[in-house]
């Protein structure tokens, strides 16, 4: 064991089936995902996005695959005691929780149904890690397309106890760099709360199996392109002065990796050099050092990330084990972390596991 | 000056208006051309909303010496000559320590945002015709990147093969299909063609193809941060056909078939090949086709990318791969480093062994396109 407190800054857990059948409104319920037969094939629907088949993969499965995505049975992660003791096997002892079907919701286009899921969830969420609250802390989700509404969600957020509030990764519709923004940011910029954007959790839905494109590769498209997808909110953050005029504002970005940080932070200076006479607003600051005071991005097993450390400092960078997902590194992240950190500075490897998501989110740092 | 001979594997020339002209009639309104939008310059390009001609903010000395602006008027990207004189071009060349260059277009790139795959073929044509007439008598200082329109396949494998008939080393497609992207096997012929003619694919950021969606009249560049969005976000463009390609399987099916991201930037390409062979692991339950090699190797294998000021990607070079890498001046861009070449090139490669930085900034390019290395090895 490490010897100091490990945090994953992004993991999941599975919306209670009662969240579907009791705590959102009747009016809404038939409306909430599910999974459907058909055929003889297995399906999952969920508002505004294409149909997902679920059967597909099933046969390919491995024995340490059945351990993940709360496969062998369906306690999905809610169970806290037995949380605890399935992340300690993984040498993690605290952990940000985001939701899994819940950060579909951005997908529909109707802001009641979004809000009438978002506001049951973030009330049983936490409740229900309340009690481990140095342990756990839930992440609070945020409808964003109705802008006062979303500036209410996040008043009685902070209110209710949460430390950090997400928004869609990214708004097609009306990107981050619009002034219709401005009070949104506001808002949380005076809840203290910090700012989080989940990757692939966007107002559209890019999954390519409507042509058929799923057999040809489509998927690893959707799961890598998804990650890096997330330059578009960022830079309209940074360039846009969203961070110059909010310097109170934390944002992370959950689960995009950060093997190309130091590249897109060396491109954005450097274009704001050359590219000086389209440059608007012209800011007083390279746009490398907004993110580096303001920003934050999660990744799991990403080696490029901690190569380029001496360009994007480590203050910057939040493990997440992306618990209990087939693409995160639970049950092997000790082995992940020793595999990937070994030419970092112990001071930077504490930041990055463990100190970063601490002091942003607010966990104290004893034990572990 | 350096010993190596090095080479620019980006750059561009202007095409003269005049090629229009060599359009049949019934395209030519389709040709980029200029307006005037409430008292402001526009380039209109077919299938895009209007660009920008005029910067808000003004331009100081160094950017006089790019796109040509000491020659004639002002403008974004107008000249006349626009690089097609050679022995200006050559003058610029030796100057920045470059010694010889892949050409691609400048305003003709914008052809594949077209809906109208007649029109996209015309100007194709025309452009390589008029591109090979200026350039094709100097082999070993220019390789040009023939326009090769794939909105209709068939059209696209015959094209391809009359411009390798005229000598052409290289072919741009578009960066992007959105409509049917790169993974579907609709293309499967052209990979097999252009395998066989043994000339490498390009795809050059900024040359999407058709959105299938009809163009807004709102001129670009106008929302805040803008140019950083369009300039930065548009080399990340590039991720997708390379993730196409290699996960749909064309480089599995084809092993010859090479392919260059153009201007894209390389900072990012170890990222995005650990986070491939990493879901090829992880993810493998979900993974059609099932890969025999990892994803990385076949980027190794087939792949390149080329880049102007990008230490980031020098740093981690082992993992791209030192011989996918190419260095380009992205002549005559005020996002590439012309006339300060050298000066980009010593501080990036500092510190780096002179055997992997003769590949970066020559011998890979000069393998990859048949250009005489000069007594470098």
């Amino acid at each position: 064991m490490a010897g100091y407190k490990i945090i994953s800054a992004d993991s999941h857990v599975a919306e209670p089936p009662e969240l579907y059948t009791e705590l959102v409104a009747p009016e809404f319920r038939h409306r909430t995902p599910k999974i459907v037969q058909e055929n003889g094939r297995t399906y999952r629907v969920v508002e505004g996005r294409k149909r997902r088949r679920l059967d597909l993969a099933e046969a390919r499965l491995t024995e340490e695959d059945r351990e993940k995505e709360f496969r062998h049975e369906e306690w999905g992660g809610r169970n806290l005691e037995r949380r605890v003791s399935e992340i300690e096997r993984d040498g993690v002892s605290a952990e940000v929780i985001y939701p899994d079907y819940t950060l579909w919701i951005y997908s529909s286009p109707d802001p009641d149904y979004q809000m009438a899921v978002a506001q049951p969830y973030n009330n049983w969420v936490i409740e229900h890690f309340r009690p481990q609250g140095d342990r756990f802390a839930p992440v609070g989700v945020v409808p964003v397309i109705d802008i006062p509404r979303a500036i209410e969600e996040i008043q009685r957020l902070a209110n209710l106890g949460f430390r950090v509030a997400s928004i869609p990764a990214l708004v097609s519709r009306l990107p981050y760099n619009q002034p219709e923004y401005e009070p949104l940011w506001q808002a949380i910029e005076d809840s203290g709360m910090a700012l989080s954007l989940h990757a692939r959790a966007v107002d559209y839905d890019p999954f390519p199996d409507a042509i058929g494109e799923e057999e040809h590769g489509g998927f690893i498209k959707w799961l890598v392109c998804g990650m890096s997808q997330v330059q578009e909110p960022i830079t309209d953050l940074i360039c846009s002065g969203v961070l110059e005029r909010h310097p109170g504002i934390r944002f992370v970005v959950a689960e995009c990796g950060a093997g190309w940080l130091a590249w897109l932070l060396y491109a954005l200076d450097e274009q704001a050099e050359k590219k000086h006479m389209w440059i608007r607003p012209t800011l007083p600051m390279r746009p490398s050092e907004y993110f580096k005071r303001q920003g934050g991005l999660t990744f799991g097993d990403d080696l490029p990330a901690l190569l380029n450390i001496s360009l994007t400092g480590a203050d910057c960078l939040l493990w997440g084990s992306d618990y209990p997902h087939d693409e995160g590194t639970f049950p092997n992240s000790q082995e992940v972390i020793e595999r990937t950190f070994g030419g970092l500075s112990e001071s930077d490897k504490r930041k990055i596991v463990g100190e970063n998501a601490a002091r942003i989110y607010g966990f104290s740092l004893n034990g572990g | 000056m350096s010993e190596l001979a090095i080479i620019s594997a980006d750059s561009h020339s202007n095409e003269p208006e005049e090629i229009y002209d060599r359009l049949p009639a019934e395209y030519r309104a389709r040709a980029p051309h200029e307006e005037v939008i409430d008292g402001k310059r526009y380039l209109v390009y077919d299938g895009q909303s209007p660009s920008a001609m005029e910067a808000p903010h003004p331009l100081n000395e160094d950017d006089m010496r790019r796109y040509w602006r000491d020659g004639e008027a002002l403008g974004r990207v107008q000249h006349r000559e626009g690089g097609t004189h050679i022995p200006t071009r050559l003058a610029d060349q030796e100057e920045d320590g470059v010694v010889a260059e892949v050409v691609y277009p400048q305003a003709v790139f914008k052809l594949f945002a077209s809906p109208d795959p007649g029109y996209q073929l015309a100007l194709a044509q025309v452009y390589n015709d008029w591109h090979h007439e200026i350039f094709g008598g100097h082999p070993d200082k220019f390789v040009v990147s023939g326009q090769i329109p794939v909105i209709d396949i068939e059209d696209g494998i015959a094209e391809a093969k009359r411009a390798a008939g005229l000598g052409y080393r290289s072919f741009s497609l578009p960066v992007s299909m959105p409509l049917v992207p790169y993974n579907m096997p609709e293309y499967e012929p052209f990979w097999a063609n252009a395998s066989e003619l043994g000339v490498p694919v390009a795809f050059h950021v900024f040359s999407g193809g058709p959105s299938g969606k009809p163009p807004s009249r709102e001129p670009r560049m106008t929302s805040p941060g803008a140019d950083q969005l369009g300039q930065v976000l548009g080399m990340t463009e590039a991720m997708y056909p390379m993730v196409q390609l290699i996960a749909g399987g064309a480089c599995a099916r084809h092993p010859d078939l090479k392919f260059v991201l153009a201007e894209a930037g390389i900072g990012w390409i170890p990222w995005l090949l650990v986070q491939m062979d990493d879901n090829h692991h992880r993810r493998h339950m979900w993974e059609v086709p099932q890969l025999e090699l990892l994803p990385s190797e076949y980027f190794k294998r087939q792949g390149y990318s080329t880049f102007s000021d990008d230490i980031v990607g020098i740093m981690t070079r082992e993992i791209a791969g030192v011989g996918s890498l190419m260095w380009g001046s992205d002549y005559p861009h005020d996002e590439g480093t012309f006339p300060h070449s050298q000066e980009v090139i010593q501080r990036m490669f500092e510190g780096v062994p002179e055997e992997d930085k003769a590949k970066i900034v020559s011998e890979n390019a000069a393998k990859l396109y048949g250009f005489p290395v000069n007594g470098n090895s």
